[in-house]
């Protein structure tokens, strides 16, 4: 349940600091909500790796969906990949940078208690 | 333990966000900074424009003096409606810049030969070159002459600032997704780079001679030989402009000096412009067309690019209203019609490049001679920021006739060394401000008075207003040259051998209203030997101008759809003519069972071209193998010496007398060589299974940045060079444009690609399949934002 929690409140935190701030607000998001919330252990990894994965993903998906795959498709064509292609390494980039800083949000705070 | 375990992930996380924010090279192809791209809050995903999405209603835009309505119709075209002219050309700027930022940007970057600040070093090359042969030179000229003009200097900044203001609303996740790929940001719009994007067309349209070559090809091969395979002027030619009544004006005369032998040994300029970019424009008088009112017709070919050269736009105050054709860059259209008028453009080839040979006084290179003394040479200090790279200075001789561009820091050669370069494009030109005059203009002497400030590069201008009048006038700065004048290396030292003076405005050929009912142009000759001045250029075109002057001629009531069709005619004279001339060449009886296959097809066909069909890619293959084997005695030499014209090869392959001469002189055995690059073709497309014209050609419309995934490719068109529908690879008819000047007048276009510059928009693309076929888009040329509105379209209000 807490882990579900901080997942929601990383995505959420992130999605707001990401309308002003660059792409590490992501990894900010995900400490400040691992060193707050503090789910432990593996549970941090998962709880940003679900919140950052599908914030970035589902962002992914719904700009590629309103663009009938228009830019993806070309995009995906210089990584070689497809439209999906491009969402799904956005939402697994996305998923390790929230599951890393979760985690190290939850050590510092263990560190400093 | 765990704290350092703590710490070490924390190192981890911090470093792998640097590095996502990081550009990286792998294995020489940028990367971007992977992070900050794939964020969908501020990545490539916030360039993926939605399908549906809705234009703003009200943006602010200060400055103005009162409020811009833009109407965007269904084809994305804006309709400008301002108060005034400054509001105009701001509210273009901003326009221009929304749909084509990047192009816009990386353009007056290219003319500038500022590419390597972009890419690195691989583009060293390329900048320097451009800087060498006084790129930024004229630009800064043109630029100056600019600011002075009355007119011009405050609506080019009011231009400058309406790009500057959309540039200023963009973060990093506003920007065009090239800057996200390249990785770098938008730089301030200037007039400058408004001289530079015109320079960028004077470059293109006027960068090509063949001085060089000639002059080895006429040592070489002997007077007699050298006219042979590089005529001045081959039989058969009719010019844009003909003779059709004594020329009213006395000519200015200048005087030839002695005969001068530059000697040999110099290498050919490897950055000269493709000399094939040309255009079709033509005219029709009311007496010959179904409607009574004239007809106009433009399709300017060029290099086929993502995003389109071409932006078209409406742009009106009350005092005009104006369709057309701009650049991104130039204030208002190039191409177009008002309420009382249309005209368009074709280039005008004409040798404004000279190479002058330069007498150094001693190794330093620091003075050379002129007439008796010696002239010191001043020194124009070039630096280059190079990514990833410290900035690389250069130092370029410039003399009295322009800069010494090859020396021995730069090019492959050091014989080159001796060679400056005078080309009308270090000139300052004000073609800037006879744009702003064609906008407006009324009547055919508007025309000529708005053109008396279009030097360079030297177009084509034809005309055509509701009045019933259709005119063509080539017009540009020309230098008056005695007879030969530039077609060989000049003599820097000689003053007589500079140029001495210009063709005056009212002497450039024009003619108006001719018996023939019609004028046209196709970057062929200009004027005949009738005209009283002396005419040149190394590369001229033979073929589309016959076909258009051939359609033209025939009498019939014309209608704006056969305009159309014209426009799309596939009938190509080269393979025409070329057959005619080398199939009776052949020994048919030695032929087998394939090659006589072949030699049927070509036989029966018709000469349109047809991509899904193989006669024009079999004559192609067949033809460029026969020219290649013909001239490679030319080739063989160590000096460039060039290659006969296809109009030439031909000609002389068709007449015997002319084809001995030349197997005599080069010891080829024409009739032996044409067999034989027959069988290989019929080789090839056996090997091959068949060889169509779609497959040889690859039709291909590619991004500026040569990013093949923002490129399209294997276009099904029915064109080929030398065609009317010039289609050849990645080079073609760059818009087409026809006007029926009824009071108003009507119009329709094509575009290859869309209005909008964005790879992630639907408009990107969506007008080229449309440019391949025959089907046209209405011009709507509004009167008002309000009926605008009427129709549907969305506006947008820019409000001080």
């Amino acid at each position: 349940m807490r882990t579900l929690l901080a997942a929601l409140i990383n995505a959420a935190l992130a999605y707001v600091l990401g309308l002003w701030l660059p792409y590490w607000s992501l990894s900010l998001a995900a400490l400040l909500v691992g060193f707050l919330i503090h789910p432990g252990g593996w549970r941090a990894f998962v709880a940003g790796l679900l919140g950052a994965g599908l914030l970035w993903g589902i962002l992914a998906w719904s700009a590629d969906s309103a663009n009938a795959h228009i830019l993806a498709t070309r995009i995906g064509t210089l990584f070689s990949t497809s439209a999906t292609g491009m969402v799904l390494i956005t939402a697994a980039l996305g998923g390790l940078l929230g599951g890393l800083g979760v985690l190290v949000g939850d050590r510092v705070r263990n560190a400093v208690s | 333990m765990r704290l350092l375990f703590t710490a070490l992930l924390l190192l981890l996380l911090v470093s792998l966000n640097a590095f996502l924010g990081t550009r990286l090279e792998l294995g020489g192809a940028p990367l971007p900074p992977m992070g900050r791209f794939l964020s969908p809050q501020e990545g490539f995903w916030r360039n993926a424009e939605p399908v549906a999405a809705k234009r703003p209603a009200e943006l602010r835009l200060s400055g103005l003096a009162e409020a811009v309505q833009v109407a965007w119709d269904e084809s994305g075209v804006p309709h400008l409606f301002a108060r005034n002219d400054s509001d105009l050309y701001r509210a273009q700027g901003y326009v221009v810049a929304q749909l084509r930022l990047w192009q816009l940007d990386f353009i007056a970057r290219a003319a500038a030969g500022r590419i390597s600040e972009v890419v690195g070093a691989t583009a060293l090359e390329f900048d320097r070159g451009q800087r060498r042969k006084g790129m930024l030179l004229g630009a800064e000229r043109s630029a100056a002459a600019l600011a002075a003009d009355s007119i011009m200097g405050p609506l080019l900044n009011a231009y400058a600032d309406g790009v500057n203001q959309y540039i200023a609303t963009l973060r990093y996740r506003d920007l065009p997704v090239e800057y996200k790929l390249l990785h770098y940001r938008p730089e301030e719009w200037t007039p400058l780079r408004s001289a530079l994007i015109q320079q960028y067309m004077v470059d293109n349209l006027s960068g090509w001679d063949r001085d060089v070559e000639d002059t080895h090809a006429r040592a070489i091969l002997g007077e007699p030989l050298f006219e042979l395979l590089f005529p001045e002027r081959p039989p058969g030619v009719v010019p844009t402009v003909p003779t059709d009544k004594p020329w009213d004006f006395v000519p200015e005369t200048v005087a030839p000096p002695p005969a001068y032998d530059p000697g040999a040994g110099f290498t050919v300029d490897g950055q000269r412009s493709d000399p094939t970019n040309g255009s079709n424009n033509w005219a029709v008088h009311g007496s010959r067309t179904e409607s009574g009112s004239p007809l106009l017709a433009n399709d300017t070919h060029l290099g086929l690019n993502f995003p389109p050269i071409w932006i078209p736009m409406q742009l009106a105050t009350p005092e005009h209203r104006v369709f057309g054709f701009t650049i991104p860059g130039a204030c208002g259209v190039i191409i177009g019609h008002n309420e009382h008028a249309a005209f368009g453009v074709t280039n005008a080839p004409r040798d404004t490049r000279d190479w002058y040979r330069v007498t150094w006084q001693d190794e330093r290179r620091l003075a050379y001679r002129h007439n008796d003394a010696w002239l010191p040479v001043e020194h124009r200090v070039e630096v280059y920021k190079v990514r990833g790279d410290k900035p690389f200075t250069d130092s370029i001789r410039v003399t009295h006739l322009g800069p010494v561009m090859y020396d021995e820091h730069f090019g492959q050669a050091p014989a080159r060394a001796q060679l400056a370069l005078r080309w009308l494009g270090h000139d300052a030109s004000l073609t800037q401000k006879a744009l702003y005059l064609m906008n407006r203009v009324k009547d055919h002497a508007g025309y000529v008075e708005a053109l008396r400030y279009f030097e360079a590069p030297a177009q084509n201008w034809v005309f055509a207003s509701t009045e019933g009048s259709i005119a063509m006038r080539v017009q540009g700065r020309f230098p008056n040259k005695w007879k030969g004048q530039g077609r060989f290396v000049l003599d820097a030292a000689d003053p007589a051998h500079a140029w001495q003076s210009f063709i005056p405005h009212e002497h450039n050929a024009t003619q108006v209203d001719p018996e023939r009912g019609f004028v046209s142009s196709a970057n062929q000759h200009s004027v005949d030997e009738q005209y009283p001045y002396w005419f040149y250029n190394g590369h001229l075109e033979y073929y589309r101008n016959r076909s258009v002057n051939n359609s033209l001629a025939e009498q019939r009531p014309w209608t704006v759809q056969d305009m159309q069709a014209l426009q799309h005619s596939g009938l190509d004279l080269r393979s025409r003519e070329g057959l005619a001339a080398l199939l009776p060449l052949l020994d048919t009886a030695a032929l087998s069972a394939d090659a006589a296959e072949v030699y049927r097809l070509l036989r029966s066909w018709d000469h349109v071209v047809d991509h899904q069909r193989e006669e024009e890619a079999l004559f192609q293959l067949w033809f460029d193998s026969t020219r290649t084997a013909l001239w490679q005695p030319l080739q063989k030499h160590p000096l460039p010496l060039g290659e006969p014209t296809a109009y030439n090869t031909i000609r002389i392959l068709a007449d015997s007398s002319l084809r001995h001469t030349v197997e005599q002189a080069l010891g080829v055995d024409a009739r032996a060589l044409v067999q034989s690059t027959f069988v290989a073709t019929v080789e090839q497309r056996k090997a091959e299974g068949s060889i169509t014209w779609q497959a040889l050609n690859n039709a291909r419309v590619m991004h500026l940045a040569r990013l093949p995934a923002f490129s399209l490719e294997n276009l099904p068109v029915n064109g080929s060079g030398t065609a009317i529908n010039a289609q050849r690879g990645n080079h073609g008819p760059s818009q087409r444009f026809v006007v029926e000047l009824s009071s108003p007048p009507k119009a329709w276009f094509q575009l290859p690609g869309g209005l909008s510059g964005n790879p992630g928009s639907p408009r990107y693309d969506d007008l080229l399949a449309e440019w391949h076929t025959s089907t046209y888009r209405p011009v709507h040329f509004l009167s008002t934002a309000r009926q605008a509105a009427d129709q549907g379209f969305a506006i947008t209000t820019f409000k001080p």
